[in-house]
């Protein structure tokens, strides 16, 4: 079969009882989110929680994952969310090799059920599937799990494992593969819940493509023409040779004279590495130096990233400061993820240089939080410490031997050091601190006497909705349409479709010029200076979100896909939206148009958006969901709406702007999708399951 | 044999008398450097593969792991994306640089220092896998150079891959025939960092005579 494997791995963890069956009757979905969502949907009654026995764990690929395409590493994971209002559907995303592995040991998808009463790891080689005592990993970092099962399984094995934060079924945990790659959303929970603490794959098949020669000439036409760094940001952050524009937020930094300062052997150049040069494009993201500053280069060994991906946006760094602290001393990763917590602490304390204090308290950090599977929920989780720390609240939650355990003075002091005696503490569930990881969400509602409405509602925070949703991103990025790609999620939306689009570093007027002509006059506003709400907006948003799904069923990476801009001058700019399709029709040898391809990956936020209805008993989503908080409409006081110098939101331009980006998905006033829409998508049994329980 | 052929070996004998003991301590020009894409610093790390028809340069310093080339190596070769025929190995050495020591934080790998000491074909004059197959199933291209399997006459016993150091050829899993490179290149022409690169002896001849 092309594209897909065709079969579904179901491991049972109540009878460790495994089978396969045919993954067929889910193409419609394309794979991926799409796929598991609806696995989940035909599985999981509504009412079912997520530490329940039946709450279940789908990890599905599609049928472009592992075939080779630039950034097709990304795999799925759909389940119930620990964190948020409702514990409804959500989907987490994890990198490093596990697509191209799921893909090899010859699966679309792996459907995890039941529970176990004892720690065990799942272990696939290919069709020998295999449940596996765990009892001596328990316990154990998610590092030193990977490293014991890779001594086991063999050195090539990729492990996806859970740290004392899943174990002890902390909400905001993760499951971690490889260095640094993260599935968040509460999943490691879940899967501490199940006692799963690792998964092994190993795989010898592949993905057949129907047409090889057509994927390899399409993986040369994206890589020489359409991408340019990470986010496709496609101008250089500093003037070169080959480049009309530059623009110092963009994320294509390497050049000239920016280094990989501590690579083995002696600093390797950035250098240039102009359109039309994919053997050099790797080159283009300096992310330690993009993340941390200049302070970072002389301690960057190199870039990595996930498999098949070419943009590399990983800054891996070596920092022998850490040595003192007893621990590894490398670390990779990008954005949040390379500072998750240095931002405990009010003072860092330099080591060896000015500077090198902060950058050593965001590795250490980072280290950290990986090795316990704590998530952060896109810097959630710092936020809300950070809040009961600095207002106080602290004395007031934690009993008071507790608190008097904790030296509250390294904080100030820049002793980082306290980043582990808080994080250690946050993963004991034994400990009031953990009730501060259960999610803005359960926090605002444990806390509330003492907190009022104030926590939920704060900039600080910066939710994009009161069911305890970060924003990522939202408003700062081109107004409503980054707010409303946030709306089909449970959790925080991670749209980069637009934001891309916005950072790019090309001029305003040519991101207007080229976004208009697809949706419309007025869908992109210039930054911080925005107009009220219009349907080309809409539009826009809508096209993010549904990308967005595309390619987390596909998979391909949303953090760099779609192609929309070029970094070639000589096409104006322009990218191509349609090579998604032209991919899909290479590899399943189904001619599918971009629109086709589109529609089927919006089936998928159709069958989310009336789970959402289902689980939370209503269909009024405009006030139980798409509620963003206070904190939104109320930043540069001084400012008024839509003048220059704000992108705070105004109340009835946000309702304004739902019931258009409502009527642009087919659903009514209230934010649910009517009977009509679900039908023209095949989702008949929805609208009727819906409809027998009076939601529709 | 041709002049070109004559010209790229005795370029290729010359350059693999100069780089015996590898290339720690041996004075590489600038133009030597800038062709191997490395620094002199660098240099000593490289891994060298001479084969009769280029010169193949691995640099683990500048390998990301992202296993490209494994993925362009068999869609090219095999029709499809699989990782596991490849004929250049990265998967197996990205994490811990090869098996799991107790040292593992200071070694190679992701997990360590991050150099990723990939393996490849080198195409051995007298190579093992070539010699020990007893059915002869792989023999030197007469073009190339490369020692090439002949699925139809492999037997799938595997001597091959026992019998490389580096157990580079694998046994397909659906027909259990050995597989093995063959030189086309598909692995360099999509490395996002040129960490892969294959020189041809007359640019090496050429950078050899331009001296300093
Ligand atoms: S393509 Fe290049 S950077 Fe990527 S794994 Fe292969 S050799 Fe390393």
């Amino acid at each position: 079969m092309n594209g897909w494997t065709g079969k579904l791995l179901r491991v049972n963890l109540t009878t460790r009882e495994t089978g396969v069956e045919s993954s067929e009757k889910y193409f419609g979905y394309v794979g991926g989110k799409g796929m598991a969502t609806r696995i989940l949907y035909d599985e999981v009654p509504a009412g079912v929680k997520p530490y329940d026995p039946e709450s279940k764990v789908v990890m599905a690929v599609g049928p472009n994952s592992g075939s080779s395409a630039p950034c097709s590493g990304r795999t799925t994971l759909c389940f119930l969310s620990t964190f948020t209002k409702g514990n409804a559907v959500v989907d987490a995303h994890i990198g490093g090799d596990v697509a191209t592995q799921l893909k090899a040991c010859g699966y679309d998808a792996l459907i995890i059920e039941g529970a176990s009463d004892v720690p065990v790891y799942i272990n696939v080689k290919d069709d020998k599937v295999t449940v596996e005592d765990a009892a001596a990993l328990w316990g154990m970092t998610t590092t030193e799990t990977t490293a014991a099962l890779c001594d086991k399984e063999g050195t090539g094995t990729t492990v996806m494992s859970i740290g004392k934060a899943g174990e002890n079924m902390i909400n905001l945990s993760c499951v971690i593969t490889g260095v640094a790659h993260c599935a968040g959303g509460g999943v490691g929970a879940i899967f501490g819940s199940k006692k799963l603490k690792a998964i092994c794959l190993y795989g010898k098949g592949g993905t057949q493509v129907a047409d090889p020669k057509r994927v390899l000439a399409l993986n040369n036409y994206v890589m020489s023409d359409l991408m340019g760094s990470n986010n496709n940001h496609v101008v250089p952050n500093t003037p070169q040779s080959f480049s009309e524009y530059d623009s110092p937020r963009s994320r294509w930094t390497g050049h000239p004279g920016l280094t990989w300062g501590a690579a083995p052997g002696g600093p390797v150049d950035t250098g240039e590495s102009a359109p039309g040069q994919p053997t050099l494009m790797g080159y283009r993201c300096q992310k330690a130096v993009f993340d941390h500053g200049m302070i970072a280069e002389k301690y960057t060994t190199k870039m990595i990233g996930c498999t098949s991906c070419p943009v590399r946006c990983y800054g891996a760094v070596s920092l022998p400061q850490l040595k003192k602290f007893g621990r590894n001393t490398t670390h990779a990763n990008t954005c949040l993820g390379n500072n998750p917590y240095g931002g405990l602490m009010k003072a860092y304390t330099d080591f060896e240089e000015e500077g090198d204090g902060k950058l050593t308290a965001s590795v250490y950090s980072a280290i950290l939080a990986d090795d316990l599977g704590l998530w952060d929920n896109y810097g959630e989780l710092k936020a809300t410490l950070n809040y009961f720390m600095d207002n106080g609240y602290m004395e007031k939650i934690l009993k008071p031997e507790e608190y008097a355990e904790i030296d509250w003075s390294k904080r100030e002091s820049g002793d980082i050091t306290f980043i582990a005696d808080i994080l250690t503490r946050v993963c004991d569930k034994n400990h009031t601190l953990s009730t501060l990881a259960q999610g803005a969400y359960f926090v605002d509602k444990q806390y509330h006497d003492l907190i009022g409405d104030d926590y939920i509602n704060s900039a600080a925070l910066t939710l994009w909705s009161t069911i305890g949703a970060k924003r990522h991103h939202g408003n700062e990025c081109a107004a409503q349409v980054g707010m409303l790609t946030n709306v089909v999620y449970n959790r925080d939306g991670m749209c980069h479709t637009i934001v891309n689009i916005t950072g790019s570093g090309l001029p305003y007027h040519l991101q207007r010029n080229i976004v208009e002509e697809r949706f419309g006059k007025g869908c992109l506003d210039m930054p911080k200076n925005y107009t009220p709400m219009n349907e080309a907006k809409a539009r826009f948003a809508k096209f993010g979100v549904v990308r967005q799904a595309l390619h987390d069923s596909f998979t391909l990476c949303n953090w760099v896909w779609p192609m929309t801009f070029s970094p070639r001058k000589e096409r104006g700019y322009k990218g191509d939206l349609s090579v998604e399709s032209q991919y899909f029709s290479a590899i399943t040898g189904k001619e599918t148009s971009e629109e086709e391809l589109d529609f089927m990956a919006e089936r998928g936020i159709q069958l989310a958006r009336a789970m959402t209805v289902k689980t939370y008993g209503t269909r009024d989503m405009r006030h139980e969901h798409d509620v963003i908080p206070e904190y939104a409409y109320s930043t540069e006081p001084d400012v008024p709406v839509f003048t220059e110098g704000t992108v705070k939101m105004e109340k009835e331009d946000w309702q304004l702007a739902l019931s258009m980006f409502y009527k642009e998905f087919g659903w009514d006033e209230n934010g649910a999708p009517t009977r009509e829409t679900l039908e023209k998508f095949d989702l008949k049994d929805v609208a009727d399951d819906l409809e027998a329980s009076g939601l529709l | 044999m041709s002049k070109g052929l004559m010209n790229r070996e005795y370029t290729r004998r010359e350059f693999m008398k100069m780089t015996a003991k590898g290339l720690a301590g041996v004075s590489l020009s600038g133009s030597m450097l800038s062709l191997l894409g490395t620094t002199l610093a660098q240099a000593e790390q490289l891994q060298l593969y001479p084969n009769a028809e280029y010169l193949l340069v691995f640099n683990p310093a500048r390998c990301t792991g992202c296993q490209r080339c494994e993925l362009n190596c068999t869609l090219a070769n095999d029709g499809v994306a699989q990782p596991y025929l490849s004929r250049i190995h990265v998967r197996d050495y990205a994490q811990f640089g090869g098996d799991v020591t107790t040292e593992y934080l200071d070694d190679s790998g992701f997990f360590g220092n991050f150099s990723i000491p990939a393996e490849t074909c080198r195409q051995c004059k007298d190579a093992p896998c070539m010699v020990g197959c007893p059915v002869k199933a792989i023999n030197p291209d007469p073009v190339t150079g490369a020692r090439v399997v002949d699925e139809n006459v492999c037997i799938g016993c595997g001597a091959c891959v026992n019998n490389c150091p580096w157990h580079m050829p694998r046994l397909r899993p659906d027909t259990g025939k050995s597989t093995k490179c063959i030189n086309c290149g598909a692995c360099v022409a999509g490395c996002p960092t040129s960490a892969l690169k294959m020189i041809q002896w007359e640019d090496v001849a050429t950078a050899m005579n331009a001296g300093a």
